[in-house]
């Protein structure tokens, strides 16, 4: 028997791949892992909340936003009383759910805003009050942000953002104790959060419905967003925003109108 | 390639002999069957995950010691043996070795 002894060729036993490939797919994998969870943990967060009573909503706003963004007293001026009466109209009109309140809050200051938050809470500033042309542009507003209230689109928004900061603390790797203080920090500023822009156009549909039962028309929601175009020297592009361009709505409103061709004339603003 | 774990092939003549062979993988499953595994081990049975990477493992060295001993030019692997040992939890190495030799 002929003994021989070769060599035997490099790189069978030991692949001579590079492992920078390896890792680039497997950190690919990866990513693509963790974004679907937190897509499916996001899209439950969002759809489970809407579960959550109102009542302990309402709870809930009191420990939060109650004191910070909404005052504790409310002055009750005569514009606040108008405000107050104007809403509960709105409010029957939107047939909402028995267990939900509406407040609405006067603020006086220069800022042009109004936004509703959690509890059913409505905040509405004097600088917007001022520049509004009629009460019926004021009730497309109020009515707006009742939709929200309705659709229960605060919650949701507040379930979207402790979400990303829980992914977030996630992430960084905090403690579970830090995680709570966080979250408790920034519930302010979770809850003052944007809604997404479906849940704007929803809430215009939803107002312009309002306007047309309550007044037979829709004639002033055009003013509104006329008004905000005029003031606004730059808008920004949709995709920055989270409120659809104020054309778009202005679009929707005309369409609105035309598929509902009530007319009549606007109401005037009591004197304030 | 005739593979045997027995030294010599009957009826059959070694006309070389090539040295020895080898053929080795450390594989693990995925993180999900390392999961399934976990919860295996609470109410007991076989283990399939683990069972199949096993199997692929051997699978694979196989091969490798084949390809080593094609490169040598041999026809046949005798005397073939098995090895495996834990690398990490839930990895396994596992080694093939043998003899490489040219049949008649």
């Amino acid at each position: 028997m002929n003994y021989q002894n070769p060599k035997i060729p490099e790189g069978i036993n030991i692949s001579d791949e590079h492992p920078l490939k390896d890792f680039a797919a497997m950190l690919i994998g990866v990513g693509v892992f963790i974004v679907a969870a937190f897509v499916i943990i996001f899209a439950l967060a969002e759809w489970l909340v809407r579960f959550v009573p109102f009542e302990v909503e309402t709870r809930l706003a009191e420990s939060t936003v109650v004191g910070t963004l909404v005052p504790a007293v409310t002055t009750a001026s005569k514009t606040q009383k108008y405000l107050t009466a104007l809403t509960a109209d709105l409010v029957q009109q939107q047939q909402l759910p028995e267990d939900i309140s509406v407040t609405v809050h006067y603020i006086e200051g220069d800022t042009v805003n109004a936004y509703a938050t959690l509890g059913g809470h409505i905040i509405i500033y004097q600088g917007l009050l001022e520049k509004l042309p009629n009460e019926n542009a004021l009730a497309m507003v109020l009515a707006h942000e009742i939709a929200h209230i309705k659709h229960r689109d605060p919650i949701i928004a507040m379930g979207r953002g402790v979400t990303i900061a829980l992914a977030m603390a996630s992430l960084s790797g905090v403690g579970e104790n830090a995680v709570a203080e966080t979250l408790i920090n920034q519930i302010n500023f979770l809850t003052a959060m944007a809604f997404s822009r479906d849940q704007e156009k929803d809430a215009d549909d939803e107002a312009l419905k309002t306007l047309l039962a309550y007044y037979g028309h829709i004639k002033g929601a055009e003013d509104l967003f006329a008004l905000f175009q005029h003031h606004q020297s730059f808008e920004p592009p949709e995709f920055l925003s989270s409120h659809p361009v104020n054309q778009e709505r202005i679009d929707n409103i005309r369409l609105f109108q035309q598929a509902n061709n009530y007319t009549g004339a606007t109401r005037p603003l009591p004197p304030l | 390639m005739l593979i045997s774990n027995i030294e010599i092939i009957p009826g059959k003549k070694i006309s070389k002999h090539l040295g020895m062979v080898q053929g080795n993988t450390v594989r693990s499953k995925h993180v999900g069957r390392d999961i399934m595994a976990g919860f295996k081990n609470i109410f007991g049975g076989e283990l399939v995950g683990y069972t199949e990477l096993l199997q692929e493992a051997r699978e694979e060295a196989t091969q490798r010691m084949v390809q080593q001993a094609q490169a040598i030019g041999a026809n046949a692997v005798i005397n073939v043996r098995f090895s495996t040992s834990s690398i990490t939890a839930g990895a396994a190495e596992l080694f093939a070795y043998g003899t490489a030799v040219v049949i008649e």
